[in-house]
């Protein structure tokens, strides 16, 4: 058996509304393994609640109740250095590479500054050539160590991001959306990157994406979410060769592609319901095609079926 | 066949630092009546300089310095400010990619479209809210009688965009240019949205010109595609024999990046380096510099336009030699 290296328990995310006694529930209840050296892919439609739980995940926001268990330890009960230690395992590669990088910091400035605040002891000299081993790692040229972001085009750009984000050698990067920003060309490069680095460096990847495609190629395990709750857990393989749940298969069917084209399919009705009037039962059951009066009334739990877990009355 | 509009070597340029830089190069495109034709490119190919151009919106310091965009019988380019005005959003209508900017945020949706039958076809206003009301029907907009009172943030994107189609749509144009219009979407709501403009085309006759990165939409719904690359059309075809027949190397390696769903894949294929700076473009072919086929001429000489076929066209040197290594492919299929 693998080796999990963050367990997220019962995670609960709800946000204020400008209305008194509505709240935005964003994470439900949802409970996750991530083994080493693995990537798990959180798919799901917009709103779903994909990028609270990526962010929960490694603590940059903290849940209302739940736990992120690293290494046997709740993230959340830790304060200062002990925080601090934590934290240099757990990094983001953030979606928009135009907005999360510094303006005013160099390429090098960009990538030693992680460097720099977790390795007191390092001199000048050994900082800068660690930041030139990373620029080289991720296919940024050495002369581009004092260019500023707005030299950069996008993919590079993000080549960047994905420096800083594996500088200190983290054991989990949440990619929230790495490459949707990207075009077709360039999304190919980076995410052949991605692949490369998770061989060299054995680290695990949170990949949150709502392109099924880029999902199918990087993704060993998925997890497809709908109003802040998981409906499908599995290997990518079995999912996408044989999705159970009635959300996961019409999502599926929904994805525009050149082998399917002109196929009569089915598509989904309606929009997605919104987190803050949250449907009786099960969540999906206002667009479930397969919707009987269980559904309305009780909430369908996690249940194992064929090698992984889903959640569904109907579907056996 | 009949085409709606005719675009002839069409030129736009840019004063940049007292040079002309050239958004586009001499494209030609025809757009067949009733029919879904597709712009596909990355970023900074020209697509979105191509509807400009028709919708006459280039802005300085960008303006067009050759060609001739025909649109039934009448040249565009050389008619009046106030003949255009009634064509835009009357013959010709635009929808674009985020559907929250294009629309007015402190007017009432309803309002909004009605601003635009208002002003093309002169009735009262009863009678244009009647319409508003029937547009909104007919484009999926569940309870439309309440929604006509809604202000763009009560609407979600997929309902935004179902408005901006409606306005699009309102006036019966001959010619729709949609930009991206699936871009902001989820999956599911592209799906719909899709679905929604196939059957507007086929019921009401109007041409659409979809412009998009995504190949998935384009075998989804276009019957017809150009590829552009760079400002120039590198390779044009039948939607279905863009895909089979494949004969430019940009075509065939973008189609080759692209991940595949039910496909194990271990390295996707890339094609190497960046799109061009207009500003300091290659001397030859665009895509020279990143080609895997590229020889001597490539870099030196334009490669002329071609027809492989009645409807294919494509403008590369060496496009005999793809459709080989194209055809070795297939014939180790069979052995």
């Amino acid at each position: 058996m693998r080796e999990v290296v963050l367990r997220l328990k019962n995670i609960f995310k709800e946000f204020p509304t400008s209305k008194k006694n509505k709240r935005v529930h964003a994470v439900s209840d949802i409970s996750l393994d991530i083994y080493e050296n693995e990537t798990l892919a959180l798919v799901g439609e917009s709103g779903c609640g994909k990028s609270t739980l990526g962010k929960c995940a490694i603590g940059l926001i903290h849940p209302d109740s739940g736990e992120s268990i690293f290494l046997g330890e709740n993230i959340y009960d830790k304060r200062g250095n002990d925080l601090k230690n934590i934290k240099k395992n757990l990094q983001i590669i953030f979606q928009d590479p135009y907005a999360s990088l510094n303006p005013r910091m160099s390429v090098g400035e960009i990538i030693a500054e992680p460097i720099i605040t977790h390795n007191k002891g390092l001199n000048k000299s050994q900082i800068k050539e660690r930041v030139l081993e990373l620029m080289e790692d991720v296919g940024i040229r050495k002369e581009y160590y004092h260019r500023y972001p707005h030299q950069f085009s996008g993919g590079q750009r993000q080549r960047i991001g994905i420096a800083r984000a594996i500088a200190l050698d983290p054991k989990l990067i949440v990619c929230d959306e790495p490459v949707s920003a990207l075009d077709v060309s360039i999304q190919s490069q980076v995410l052949n990157l991605l692949k490369d680095i998770q061989e060299r460096r054995k680290a695990s990847y949170l990949f949150i994406s709502h392109d099924l495609s880029v999902v199918n190629f990087i993704a060993d395990r998925v997890c497809v979410m709908f109003l802040g709750k998981v409906c499908e857990i599995g290997n990518t393989d079995d999912i996408f060769e044989k999705p159970l749940h009635p959300y996961t298969r019409l999502l599926l069917d929904a994805v525009p592609s050149i082998e399917n084209a002109g196929k009569k399919r089915e598509i989904l009705k309606g929009e997605i319901p919104s987190p803050i009037d949250i449907p009786t039962g099960c969540r999906f059951h206002t667009r479930c095609p397969y919707c009987s009066e269980i559904c309305i009334t009780k909430e369908p739990g996690l249940r194992e079926v064929c090698g992984r877990y889903m959640a569904c009355h109907i579907v056996k | 066949m009949d085409n709606i509009l005719t675009i002839r070597d069409l030129k736009v340029a840019f004063q940049v630092r007292g040079r002309d830089a050239y958004a586009l190069d001499g494209i030609n495109i025809d757009i067949p009546r009733g029919r879904i034709v597709g712009i596909v490119g990355e970023s900074g190919c020209g697509k979105s300089m191509t509807a400009m151009s028709i919708m006459g919106l280039i802005k300085k310091p960008g303006r067009i310095v050759a060609g001739s965009i025909d649109f039934c019988g009448r040249d565009l380019i050389k008619i009046g400010t106030k003949e255009y005005a009634d064509i835009r959003g009357g013959d010709i209508s635009m929808i674009f990619q985020e559907p929250m900017t294009s629309l007015n945020p402190v007017v009432k949706v309803g309002k909004q479209v009605m601003e635009a039958i208002i002003l093309h076809e002169h009735i009262s206003k009863p009678e244009a809210k009647q319409r508003v009301i029937e547009v909104f029907n007919e484009v999926g907009i569940p309870e439309a009688e309440k929604r006509f009172n809604s202000y763009p943030h009560e609407l979600s994107g997929g309902l935004r965009q179902r408005v901006m189609i409606g306005m699009a749509m309102i006036c019966k144009p001959k010619l729709l240019i949609a930009d991206e219009p699936t871009t902001a979407l989820d999956v599911t709501i592209e799906a719909q949205i899709l679905r929604l403009m196939k059957r507007l085309c086929e019921e009401s006759g109007t041409s659409i010109i979809m412009i998009t990165h995504n190949m998935g939409v384009v075998a989804e719904i276009c019957d017809y595609v150009y590829v552009m690359y760079a400002g120039r059309v590198v390779e044009s075809a039948p939607t279905k024999a863009l895909f089979s027949e494949t004969a430019h190397p940009y075509t065939s390696g973008l189609l080759k990046s692209i991940p595949t769903i039910g496909k194990r894949q271990n390295r996707l294929y890339t094609i190497k380096g960046n799109v061009p700076n207009i500003l300091n473009l290659p001397k030859g072919c665009r895509f020279a510099d990143r080609c895997d086929f590229a020889e001597e001429i490539c870099c030196s000489d334009r490669p002329k336009d071609e027809y492989i076929t009645d409807s294919h066209m494509v403008s590369c040197f060496l496009h005999k030699r793809i459709e080989d290594e194209r055809s070795c492919i297939k014939i180790k299929k069979y052995i």
